[in-house]
């Protein structure tokens, strides 16, 4: 056959675009439509599989018919420009509350969508240097009025209605039904508000370094142990206010201790104690926050 | 004692894909293999969890690390952002290098998330080339480019595909990833001979093999990374390692992941068909190098 003269940005605008011609030959005996076929189903497959990964115990309780029909939805309305699925599931909450808010069993699976890919997102957040009260009283007042903080990325806030934990343990250690113990958590009625933390397990293996039971950034990880810390309504606005903020310096934490008339030094206890606040930047520009191009 | 192939490189020996389901175990168990390819998709971004497992894993064993989003034949602007992590992510894991496809992935911001094939010519050569000398001026580093298996052709090829990646590399000064399993999958599809094609490739190119499993349809063949390997590219591999001697060969299994201890089997079966290849592999300082240390 005579040469087809054809561009290099044509030939991958129309691969991408799913548009056949002349100019290709499908392999053995297949067609040209079954080839663009087998891409785009390339394609939704990479990305469906993605969401199963990110939303197993969704998954689960939606059912696979329905929960397949919601990922058929969200691939084929929701647009995305990254190479990564890491970060594809991140739209599926809102996705779930904006287009099917006439369905009233929605609003656990909307909760769940959210709290499972918290989980997910703390897998992907980096670890930073915690921040200690001695370090923050061995400074001057100047210092400590300009020492930039922020939420240690492994924890995410959340609320709900249900006790999302009991179901995701439930589902981890694949205890018999999961709907039996669904309808149990609607009709007690829980309305709670919780910390979700993701930290690394260590298995003890060799250079790993703990000091003061404190597992180092540095620790060789085994897995992954998820915490979930029940908070009373105030302490869960300061940390939903917290996360907001990418960094805040300490007159900030007491300003908002003063609008939700939480008693400060108590607050800042309990931050440090539990090491929930890590440091930015510190005099002398020691312990700086990782950059690694990530849109917290 | 195993052979480099260039000075902090991967040992002339079998190695193996790791993914993140066996990740726990291979650091309990420590198994003994050679080397081990990470996925570098699976350990980004910088500081998460993966990332540290990755670091973890090579601490403990040589790897090399292997990306799909580089996005090299592409003429939508190089990810730089993307380009960085793997940056520190080499560095992180002194990984003895990078590998991607001789592909693009997407078009206009339009992402596939699969490695799309292209057409051999000319412009294409001449278009990689120029962006492969640009990501290794970046990383600082030679990367290794890898063949791809294919359901699309260009009718109006000026060249065959081993032509097109031999010109590639000699003008980009970048070494190749030689996929025997890709070779065996085109063979099926477009009636192409494999071994015609890989006997072409000089061996200074070629600085590490992968082999795999595909799967037939009624219309031809699909590289699913999921099945067992075919006697065919068992063949070819043992072909081309008596040509050219013993590198660092490994089976890929991304789909269908079986049981760490059935692919440490079949890791042991690789070893044993590269340990019967009795040809000398090249000394360190003869063939092609890269201009970029390693």
């Amino acid at each position: 056959m005579a040469s087809i003269p054809l561009k290099l940005k044509d030939w991958q605008r129309k691969i991408i675009e799913s548009r056949p011609g002349p100019e290709f030959r499908p392999a053995g005996s297949a067609s040209l439509e079954q080839v663009f076929a087998l891409y785009q189903n390339n394609r939704n497959g990479s990305r469906r599989r993605a969401l199963v990964l990110s939303f197993p115990l969704l998954a689960k309780l939606m059912g696979r018919g329905r929960f397949e029909a919601l990922c058929q939805a969200y691939i084929d309305e929701q647009p995305y420009h990254s190479g990564s699925l890491n970060y594809y599931g991140r739209g599926l909450e809102k996705y779930l509350s904006s287009e099917f808010l006439d369905q009233p069993d929605l609003g656990l699976f909307q909760l769940l969508a959210k709290f499972e890919w918290c989980l997910q997102e703390l897998l992907l957040k980096p670890a930073n240097i915690i921040v200690t009260m001695a370090q923050l009283q061995a400074m001057t007042e100047a210092q400590q009025q300009s020492f930039q903080l922020c939420f240690m990325p492994n924890y995410v806030a959340l609320r709900s209605y249900w006790s999302l934990d009991a179901l995701w343990l439930w589902h981890q250690q694949n205890l018999g039904s999961i709907q039996t113990l669904a309808a149990k958590n609607e009709a007690a009625g829980y309305n709670v508000a919780w910390l979700v933390q993701a930290e690394l397990t260590d298995g003890g293996l060799p250079n790993s370094q703990m000091s003061d039971g404190v597992p180092s950034h540095n620790a060789m990880p085994t897995g992954v142990h998820i915490a979930v810390h029940y908070l009373n309504g105030l302490e869960s606005e300061l940390f939903e206010q917290l996360q907001k903020k990418t960094m805040f310096t300490l007159p900030d934490l007491w300003r908002l201790c003063e609008t939700l008339k939480l008693d400060f030094p108590t607050t800042l206890q309990k931050l440090m104690k539990r090491q929930w606040l890590t440091c930015i930047s510190a005099p002398g520009g020691a312990n700086t926050l990782i950059e690694t191009g990530y849109d917290r | 004692m195993a052979d480099t192939c260039f000075a902090s490189g991967l040992p002339k020996a079998a190695g193996l894909g790791l993914r993140m389901p066996h990740i726990p175990a291979v650091l309990q168990q420590r198994p003994e293999v050679a080397w081990f390819e990470l996925l570098a998709d699976n350990h980004l971004p910088q500081g998460s969890f993966a990332y540290r497992q990755a670091c973890a894993v090579a601490e403990v064993y040589p790897v090399c690390l292997h990306s799909v989003n580089m996005n090299l034949a592409g003429v939508d602007a190089l990810d730089f952002a993307y380009l960085q992590q793997l940056k520190w992510l080499q560095f992180d894991t002194s990984a003895a290098w990078i590998s991607d496809h001789a592909c693009f992935t997407c078009y206009g911001g339009a992402h596939s998330h699969d490695l799309l094939p292209l057409p051999f010519t000319e412009e294409a050569v001449a278009h990689l080339a120029q962006r492969i000398t640009q990501v290794q001026d970046f990383l600082g580093r030679s990367i290794l480019l890898e063949n791809v298996s294919s359901s699309l052709q260009y009718q109006g090829n000026e060249m065959t595909e081993s032509d097109f990646l031999i010109e590639v590399a000699n003008r980009s000064n970048c070494r190749l990833l030689v996929d025997i399993n890709n070779y065996r999958v085109n063979e099926i599809n477009f009636a192409v001979d494999a071994w015609a094609e890989l006997e072409k490739i000089p061996g200074a190119l070629i600085a590490q093999i992968h082999i795999a499993g595909f799967e037939k349809t009624e219309w031809g063949a699909v590289d699913t990374h999921g099945a067992p390997v075919s006697e065919e590219v068992w063949q070819l591999l043992a072909k081309l390692l008596q040509r050219h001697g013993t590198m660092p060969s490994m089976l890929e299994r991304d789909n269908d992941l079986p049981k760490l201890a059935v692919l440490l089997q079949e890791y042991e079966q690789l070893s044993h068909c590269l340990a019967n290849n009795t040809k000398l592999s090249p000394q360190a300082g003869e063939g092609r190098h890269g201009i970029y240390p390693a």
